[in-house]
């Protein structure tokens, strides 16, 4: 991806859970509809995979917390 | 030397009003002007409530204490009138009495003495309350919007209540029951009688100004009515609306409720009640905590499935999960075009081809080359141009003669005349 393009996308981990999956809606729509260039195509792409990762990770990072409670209130 | 003070006094009598520190009057004028004075008050009607009650011979003597503060009188009942008035009355009633003021020089006392006496009956008491009651929702003291919600879990609990009362148990121990930890301070009071209304409002001044009260209880165990009267004092009343600490009436009175019940924050019907609104249960609220915290996590757990869903969903899309597809595209657009351009391209050579062959078999129409096949030559000088004229072809001069099948060369020998020429036209080669 070239320079312009990393400037023209936030650093995913600045982004919330919710940020960075409207912005995966938004390239999956964009990429949908057809980029005009191929290398905009490639770097939408690469931004949505990025875009996942990120989500991924929360949601599985979520998921751990959720079940450390569980086995806390499992002590209870 | 005889004593002037006991000697008959020669002085000039003088009006009280008109005495002056060399112009003295008598004392016995002076119990004159006053007992005339008190005469003119005639004979009022007095409330209050009868604090003594004494009976003696001659008659009864009795005190007689205003309801709203510290005044008092004390009435003389002669044994002729007391035939005449209730025979039941007894220190703690509120009374009517129809009294004569006088005063009596000789022993310098002012005695009131009983003409007439009834009790207030129950009907005028509740009359006079519900008259009390309209005053302050007139002035808006009744009002819900006033009412201050009590803290879920309060630091420290006030209780005004009367000493070693089953009421002060009730409440400390149904509270403990219900959360260990609960904290108290314990402002004893009388909660009947005379005393019973200064000393609350001392306890709720004090438990009110104390800043780790967060909530104030006033209980007594029931009661007869007048014994609860205290608590729908006005004095009393205005001190617990103007309180900025939550209040909790529980006289536990069921009918004709002190005054109390309206003007407070909440009512309970009993000190237990007022335990159980005040305090909450610690079983009751673990289990309160446990089921949220179940259902906050059955909600969280299917909100993250959710999300897992949309996300996955979103990237099975062909466009993130086939990305080769594009390139694929593109390869495709690319060898359609190269087609379309190798297509457009062979097309034209064919026709150029075509073009070319027949402007060739125009040209070869129109080749002199084409004029050798029936006999004729072209002849040229040899490293010069096509021979028009003898005079291009001098004797001597070497010539390249070019036939239908091939080229000779040849050597000029001039010009000849011609011979069997047609008429008129001389053809040269």
């Amino acid at each position: 991806m070239s320079d312009a393009q990393t400037a023209e996308f936030a650093d995913v981990n600045d982004l919330s859970f919710e940020q960075a999956r409207d912005e995966l809606t938004q390239v999956v729509a964009q990429l949908e509809q057809g980029a005009p260039t191929l290398e905009r195509s490639i770097a939408l792409w690469e931004r949505g995979e990025v875009l996942y990762q990120r989500c991924e990770e929360w949601l599985l990072g979520a998921k751990k917390r959720l079940d450390a409670a569980r086995g806390v209130a499992g002590d209870d | 030397m005889t004593n002037p003070a006991s000697g008959p006094s020669f002085t000039p009598a003088v009006r009280p009003r008109d005495s002056t520190a060399d112009m003295p009057c008598q004392v016995g004028d002076l119990g004159r002007d006053m007992r005339d004075y008190i005469a003119r008050l005639g004979s009022p009607w007095v409330e209050g409530e009868i604090t003594e009650w004494n009976h003696r011979a001659v008659g009864t003597f009795a005190t007689l204490r205003d309801m709203n503060g510290d005044a008092i009188i004390r009435l003389t009942i002669w044994s002729s009138v007391r035939n005449r008035i209730p025979q039941d009355i007894k220190a703690g009633d509120r009374v009517v009495v129809c009294v004569k003021p006088e005063y009596r020089a000789q022993r310098g006392e002012l005695s009131f003495i009983v003409s007439a006496m009834k009790q207030v009956g129950l009907g005028d008491l509740l009359e006079k309350l519900e008259r009390l009651r309209q005053q302050l929702r007139s002035e808006g003291l009744l009002d819900a919007s006033r009412k201050r919600s009590l803290p879920f879990l309060p630091t420290t609990v006030g209780l005004i209540t009367g000493k070693a009362t089953d009421a002060e148990k009730d409440v400390l121990r149904n509270a403990e029951l219900r959360w260990p930890n609960v904290s108290f301070r314990v402002e004893h009071a009388a909660v009947q009688g005379e005393q019973s209304v200064p000393q609350l409002l001392a306890a709720l001044q004090k438990l009110d100004a104390d800043p780790e009260v967060d909530v104030i209880i006033f209980a007594r165990g029931g009661g007869d009515f007048q014994d609860l009267l205290g608590f729908s004092d006005e004095r009393l009343l205005r001190a617990v609306a103007a309180a900025h600490t939550p209040i909790v009436s529980a006289i536990g009175h069921e009918n004709d409720r002190p005054l109390l019940d309206d003007v407070a924050d909440l009512r309970a019907s009993t000190p237990t009640d007022a335990a159980k609104r005040v305090v909450p249960d610690i079983s009751e609220q673990l289990a309160l905590v446990r089921d949220a915290r179940s259902r906050i996590m059955t909600r969280l757990a299917g909100r993250l499935q959710h999300e897992q869903h949309v996300v996955q969903q979103l990237h099975s899309r062909p466009v993130l999960a086939n990305p080769d597809r594009w390139l694929q595209d593109r390869e495709l657009q690319l060898e359609q075009s190269i087609s379309r351009i190798r297509a457009r391209t062979g097309l034209s050579l064919e026709q150029e081809a075509t073009r070319i062959a027949r402007l060739h078999a125009s040209l070869g129409a129109l080749s002199p080359l084409r004029t050798l096949d029936r006999g004729y030559a072209i002849v040229q000088r040899r490293g010069d141009g096509i021979v028009r004229t003898p005079d291009d072809a001098p004797d001597g001069a070497e010539l390249v003669v070019m036939l239908a099948e091939g080229t000779i060369s040849a050597v000029s020998r001039g010009e000849v005349a011609q011979e069997g020429a047609p008429e008129g036209r001389a053809d040269r080669i």
